[in-house]
């Protein structure tokens, strides 16, 4: 038996099992979550076995979807050592999630919808990694995308989350209309779309590298969308009216990962497309950069988490760019990881709050919340960048890929931009660490602190032992994952970054967490600082409104897209409808004039036959 | 002496007289004799022009316009009838249903 013939049933286990909850769950214990957990275990269990059976790989295969004369439009699976390190990884990550949501929702009305949606999600989101053609990646990168405006929306009867759901549909909405161009000329250059033929030789399918070159920007365009990169980066704050369980699958393996995936995925065709590359790393180390410094204003927890995503993701997008593909998947499978974790840890925290927000609302949690507490050090640390936590390993190698860059092509921006990015992410996620965790809360609380029970814990603590045991995949010692996750020869090898290179990494990183520590327990440095000089204040409303990105683009809806409407409906109102409406008068002007010729009288019928007789034979007589 | 031409005539002044009757009359049977007159007209043209020509086709013809004319008066009486219960009148301006 071989295992990979069965490799596509690992997304079509939630996928069909995901309407049970919602039609059967009222009559089930937790709503049907155990048949959500249970779909998620079999998809894990196999995904899992994946890694250890000996394999050909690629596995590639196809049936016939449409077919149109000679084209034929197929529905694929494509399997290979990245398909599968991301489909075990959304996998397990949605386990552990959905073993959590157990307690932290188990008490909110609609929860069969939720674990119905929680199904389709995960689902979509392995069969993205696992599909064979770009058309099946389109089916399920939709999926993707309506499960998570169904997820953030979950409480529809917020407003926020109502609104946070349509802004992140229609922002990424955006972004697919790019990526569903560049299906379409890749369609029409290439005649095919699957994946074996175009990752092997893209450059002999589509000839004309300004093609090329508008294809991968095309779909680029799709990830940054999908991916909360510059400039479609807006829904993903807002997105954090969800609940805190959806923002976790949401900021670790799933919708951000996508956008990620995705340009990994079709790699090849962004090597041989000038330019292609150069934009990815200079989105990505821009994203990277103003993310961190939009997460050092804000005091709402899951905010910052937010940002830190979009920054970490900005990461792996300059990655890419720079072409350091192994250390950019590395950060994936670890960003993955602590962020998940981090999310967890503040699910939590607003589990035990009644939902509270605001990190100045919290502190002096560490005492009363111990693995909670340790969960958010590790992912924070993690995040951060310190040895030997696994995001110190790969965002090293980042960096190091970056500096490398420069050396090569003179441009030092993404190594700098990411080099300070290390700096202000370490400061901000250690700002929320002391103020929510550590020091001593400021307000009176309504609630009473205590742990949260095994459930949660046990998701939490798993995932902090992968936090200490991923990074050692990847080490100047011994790589076994880079080699393990390039599947083609044609991909960039990413070299280990020197000694020097990885120590001012690191002490960058230590810096950011000093300077928080000297600001907020130690208060050696003052925040008020900031608040005396204009150009401190200037700053920070500036970070605080997000760089008037959201003020920009509603300005652009209201002066623009309005005036621009008013003028269609004028056209419409007047030109279109005036032409027909003065057709039909001007007929029935005409009809009434008409219709005086008919009189009802007999006489005069008679008269003018005989008239027409005449005027016939004179007609004939004279002719 | 009565020649072609004098019956001709007779034809042509009949056909006159009956436009004349169909045009004017307000009356519905009137009109119907009116267009007895003009069918009567023709039949006496055939007949003229058989008589004077030797030919026995327009016999027949006049014949045929007979028993036309008879089967008409006979319809046109009937819708006369009809017309006289439905509007309660035979003056034909009286009766304009289908004025525009």
């Amino acid at each position: 038996m071989n295992l990979l013939h069965y490799a596509w049933l690992i997304p079509v286990f939630p996928l069909v099992l995901s309407p049970i909850p919602l039609l059967f769950g009222k009559r089930m214990a937790h709503g049907g979550g155990f048949v959500a957990i249970a779909s998620l275990t079999l998809s894990t269990i196999l995904s899992l076995a994946l890694f250890f059976v000996k394999k050909p790989l690629p596995y590639y295969s196809t049936l016939h979807w449409v077919s149109s004369g000679v084209s034929y439009i197929d529905l694929g699976i494509y399997v290979d050592h990245l398909s599968e390190l991301m489909s075990a990884l959304t996998a397990f990550i949605s386990l552990l999630i959905l073993v959590y949501s157990l307690e932290y929702m188990g008490h909110e009305e609609g929860l069969p919808r939720y674990w119905t949606e929680m199904m389709v999600f995960s689902g979509s989101m392995m069969g993205l990694a696992l599909a064979g053609t770009i058309i099946t990646m389109y089916v399920f990168w939709e999926l993707v995308g309506v499960c998570s405006y169904l997820l953030i929306g979950f409480w529809y009867t917020k407003p926020e989350a109502a609104a946070a759901a349509k802004k992140a549909f229609v922002v990424t909405r955006v972004g697919d209309v790019g990526f569903l161009v560049a299906l379409v000329i890749l369609y029409l250059n290439a005649h095919t779309l699957s994946l074996p033929s175009l990752l092997s030789n893209p450059s002999s399918l589509v000839i004309s590298p300004v093609v090329r070159t508008t294809i991968a920007l095309g779909i680029f365009v799709g990830a940054i969308g999908k991916s909360a990169q510059l400039p479609l980066h807006t829904w993903l704050p807002d997105a954090m009216e969800g609940p805190t369980t959806v923002s976790a699958l949401i900021h670790s393996a799933t919708m951000v990962a996508a956008g990620v995936y995705l340009v990994a995925r079709l790699y090849p065709l962004f090597q041989v497309s000038p330019y292609a590359l150069e934009v990815v790393a200079l989105v990505g180390a821009l994203s990277a950069f103003l993310a961190s410094t939009m997460a050092l204003v804000s005091y709402d927890l899951k905010r910052i988490l937010a940002y830190s995503t979009m920054s970490q993701l900005g990461y792996m997008m300059a990655g890419l760019g720079v072409g350091a593909f192994g250390a950019s998947m590395f950060h994936l499978l670890n960003h993955a990881i602590f962020k998940s974790m981090l999310f967890l840890s503040a699910g939590a925290v607003l589990h035990v709050l009644g939902g509270e927000r605001d990190i100045r609302k919290m502190g002096g949690l560490f005492r009363k919340m111990k693995v909670t507490s340790l969960a958010f050090l590790f992912g924070a640390l993690a995040l951060s960048g310190i040895f030997p936590f696994n995001g110190f390993f790969s965002k090293d190698v980042i960096i190091g890929a970056a500096y490398r860059y420069g050396l090569t092509t003179g441009d030092y921006l993404v190594y700098a931009l990411t080099l300070v990015t290390a700096i202000l992410t370490a400061f901000y996620i250690f700002r929320a660490f002391f103020i929510a965790y550590v020091l001593p809360p400021k307000v009176e609380r309504q609630f009473e602190v205590h742990e949260v029970p095994r459930v949660m814990t046990v998701p939490m603590v798993t995932l902090m032992a992968l936090t200490l045991i991923t990074g050692w995949l990847w080490t100047p010692f011994d790589d076994v994952f880079q080699p393990y996750v390039l599947y083609s020869d044609a991909l960039p090898l990413t070299q280990e970054p020197t000694l020097v290179l990885s120590v001012s990494t690191l002490i960058a990183s230590l810096a950011g967490i000093f300077v928080a520590y000297s600001v907020y327990p130690r208060t050696w440095i003052k925040p008020e600082l900031v608040e005396k000089t204009s150009l401190g204040r200037g700053i920070r409303t500036l970070l605080e409104k997000g760089y008037y990105f959201d003020a920009s683009y509603n300005a652009f809806a209201r002066g623009v897209t309005s005036g621009w409407c008013a003028l269609l409906d004028f056209f419409d109102r007047r030109v279109i409808d005036g032409v027909v409406n003065g057709i039909a008068a001007a007929t029935l002007k005409l009809g009434q004039r008409v219709r005086k010729i008919e009189t009802g009288r007999v006489r005069n019928y008679a008269a003018a036959v005989v008239l027409g007789v005449i005027v016939i034979l004179v007609i004939l007589v004279v002719g | 002496m009565i020649g072609f031409y004098q019956v001709v005539a007779l034809s042509a002044t009949l056909f006159s007289v009956g436009v004349y009757g169909v045009l004017t009359s307000r009356n519905a049977v009137r009109m119907l004799m009116s267009i007895e007159l003009i069918l009567n007209s023709a039949n006496i043209d055939f007949v003229a022009y058989s008589a004077f020509t030797g030919v026995a086709q327009g016999l027949a013809l006049a014949m045929i316009g007979i028993g036309v004319a008879a089967a008409e008066a006979a319809i046109g009486i009937a819708i006369v009838l009809v017309v006289d219960k439905l509007f309660k009148t035979i003056d034909l301006d009286k009766i304009k249903e289908l004025r525009g």
